[in-house]
């Protein structure tokens, strides 16, 4: 049986790669610290005569810092595989976001073992839908992990991200780092650019140069309103003829119903040549002013032609 | 497990990696004849938990892609169903005779991809299951029915193994009141010589433009071949139907179709085509990203698609019409007259704007198919 040992607070130990999650000590931890003690011992690996952390990170800042004794375990993992293991079961318990998944997984993988086990115990079993997102993400280059740890909304885009060009991606960087798309609009944003891109034979780099992205992205808008603004071209440039037909149809429809309190739209992108008409009334009167009023429209010359002609 | 090697299969049916076999189907005819036209292929029983689950799970690996696992099923569903249509677009109404589920070929395309998430190729090998069926529900034979194989499979793909299609006519050839349609993408007309009334059956082939067919359909018949055998089949008494399904919008679509239109006629005279149906690309809007992440190849997915009444996806309707008029237009040049042709599930306002009147004009399109499958 292992036992418990204690190091001066005054001793640096070394920090081994293995914390993949170390992380500052919060306040709950340093109060707790401070009140009860320290309950568990933090993990230690010796190489040669030096003592290396291989857990209990925060732990460790927190008794520095009130200058307390550390309990410690020895472990003897010097493999590193083993050592990753190691602190992830004495993590076990925290909450996993996406960002600290990843970062584990930036640990384990260059290590080429086995990733099944990892995979289970960060709570990712192979062949669900999850890891393989984060299989995907892995392949864009560490900087974006930074981006998954503060949007976890971009995972779901990582395959779409995944089979983009190095070039690309840097160029997408910013319109994902700056603006706080929300899951769908994401999803929208990229499969709008692999859309124009693959349409027009040109490189997803290129699409935000030629609609003007970067310029909205630096506007001085609200960043709800840069997103919308830059939804709105994307589509634009994706569907140009299905646009250029709205636009001339809305003309129309809003010449029928001009001088009425009437709506008109068409709602079936032009596979039906149906029209729906709507209004809010609130007394006798008015539904009285609005039958009026649709007749009118009825009687319109402008139906001669009907607007949704495609 | 038979230790002799696979041999004379067609170039486009790679032997399956292994066969999962239904206890109850061990010893139909179907099963047998596998068997015994993949000996060294590897099977099992589908109960059997070493093999079963492990061979299912394995047909998702990407790295089977070009290879598949071929499962005879005791199917208990029903054989016997209707096209699955809709009420806001013209369906042709056509009985689907279900024989199987998915496809050795691979077309980008596919909706199969969309409904079979996996590389098994599933055969419902309770053939007599479907026949006692059939026996039911093919009376009186007062009743018509134009009926086929090639909705949720190739009609003949593996026709090479199973001999199913052969089987199957040989069993209608006791049915006048039966048309059954065999709807493919390759030559195999193994099937023939058990055909008793050709004119009881109709050999189909779907048809594209030579581009189309040599980027997207891999592993298909080339259109010549497909031309020539459909010839074959007419200098043998039967009449053919031909489907321009899926009509791909892509550049340089007109010069493509045009000369799809040209090959047909080079070797078809209109009078033995018995209809020809059109049918744009559409499809589940799931199918979207898996074709976008799986095929490359099929530049086609990032057009203007929109969602169509059907919340199925199509082509926007100006670039349809387009299409349609133009190979209508064509094939009437060559002497197709507009009623042997048909829209696929489209609107009347597209049947008006192309051929000028609707299918409630014909008497209703499943009608007209039906007179049109039975005429002689």
């Amino acid at each position: 049986m292992q036992k418990i040992f204690t190091i001066s607070f005054e001793e640096n130990l070394r920090l081994d790669p293995c914390l993949f999650w170390a992380e500052p000590c919060g306040n709950d931890l340093f109060y707790s610290l401070e009140n009860m003690g320290q309950l568990i011992p933090v993990l230690v690996h010796y190489e040669g005569e030096a003592p290396v952390l291989v857990a209990g990170y925060k732990r460790y800042l927190g008794l520095k810092k009130l200058s307390k004794k550390i309990k410690a375990l020895r472990v003897n993992v010097p493999d590193p595989w083993d050592k990753g293991v190691a602190y992830l079961i004495s993590n076990q318990g925290q909450s996993l976001d996406p960002g600290r998944i990843i970062r584990a997984l930036r640990y384990f993988t260059p290590l080429n073992r086995d990733m099944s086990r990892i995979y289970q115990l960060l709570g990712i079993p192979e062949r669900t839908r999850q890891n393989n997102l984060f299989r995907a993400w892995l392949k864009l280059p560490p900087a974006w992990d930074e981006l998954l740890t503060r949007n976890p909304r971009l995972l779901p885009n990582a395959h779409v991200l995944s089979l983009l060009l190095p070039k690309d991606l840097e160029v997408l960087f910013p319109f994902l780092d700056k603006l706080d798309w929300s899951r769908n609009k994401a999803r929208i944003f990229l499969e709008l650019l692999v859309r124009i891109s693959s349409g027009k034979g040109m490189n997803v780099r290129d699409v935000p140069g030629l609609l003007n992205l970067d310029e909205l992205l630096v506007k001085d808008l609200t960043p709800r309103d840069k997103m919308e603004a830059m939804l709105k071209a994307l589509y634009r440039a994706a569907y140009p003829k299905y646009y250029k037909l709205l636009d001339q149809t809305e003309k129309d429809m809003n010449r029928l119903i001009s001088d009425t309190r009437w709506s008109c739209t068409h709602p079936d992108h032009f596979e039906s040549r149906d029209l729906e008409f709507r209004i809010r009334v609130s007394s006798p009167g008015e539904l009285k002013a609005a039958a009026d009023q649709l007749r009118k429209i009825a009687d319109s010359e402008l139906l001669a032609c009907w607007p949704v002609s495609p | 497990m038979n230790t002799r090697s696979v041999h004379d299969l067609p170039a486009y049916l790679s032997p399956p990696v292994h066969i999962l076999i239904d206890p109850e189907v061990l010893y139909t005819q179907v099963t047998r004849r596998v068997l015994s036209r993949l000996p060294g292929v590897p099977w099992s029983l589908s109960t059997d938990q070493r093999f079963g689950p492990r061979a299912e799970a394995s047909a998702n690996r990407p790295e089977l892609q070009s290879s598949f696992i071929l499962y005879l099923k005791h199917y208990k569903g029903r054989f016997l169903r209707f096209c699955p249509g809709t009420r806001n677009y013209h369906c042709c109404a056509y009985r689907i005779m279900h024989i199987g589920e998915n496809c050795p070929l691979n077309c980008s395309y596919c909706i199969l991809k969309a409904y079979f998430q996996d590389r098994i190729i599933k055969v419902w090998a309770n053939q007599e299951d479907l026949f006692r069926e059939l026996e039911l529900k093919l009376r009186p034979e007062s009743s018509l029915f134009r009926a086929g194989t090639g909705e949720f499979t190739d009609s003949l793909a593996l026709e090479p193994l199973t001999g199913y299609t052969g089987d199957l006519v040989q069993f209608l050839g006791n049915y006048p009141n039966v048309c059954l349609e065999l709807k493919s993408k390759i030559i195999d007309l193994s099937w023939i010589k058990k055909v008793s009334d050709p004119s009881r059956v109709l050999p189909a082939w779907s048809v594209n433009s030579p581009e189309i067919i040599k980027t997207q359909e891999q592993g298909s018949a080339g259109l010549e071949d497909r031309m020539r055998a459909a010839a074959f089949c007419a200098a043998q008494g039967f009449r053919v139907c031909l489907h321009f399904d899926p009509i791909i919008h892509y550049p340089g679509w007109e010069k493509g179709y045009a000369l799809a239109v040209e090959t047909i006629f080079d070797y078809l005279k209109p009078e033995v085509i018995a209809y020809l149906s059109l049918g744009s690309f559409r499809f589940m809007p799931e199918l979207e990203n898996i074709i976008m992440r799986n095929e490359p190849r099929a530049k086609y997915i990032y057009n203007e698609f929109i969602t169509g009444l059907d919340g199925k996806k199509r082509l926007l309707l100006p670039l349809r019409l387009e299409q349609f008029s133009f190979i209508a237009g064509h094939l009437k040049d060559k002497g197709l007259l507009d009623r042997q042709m048909y829209f696929c599930m489209e609107s009347s306002y597209i049947w008006t704007k192309v051929l000028g009147y609707t299918p409630e004009a014909l008497g209703g399109l499943d009608k007209h198919l039906l007179r049109l499958s039975f005429v002689r």
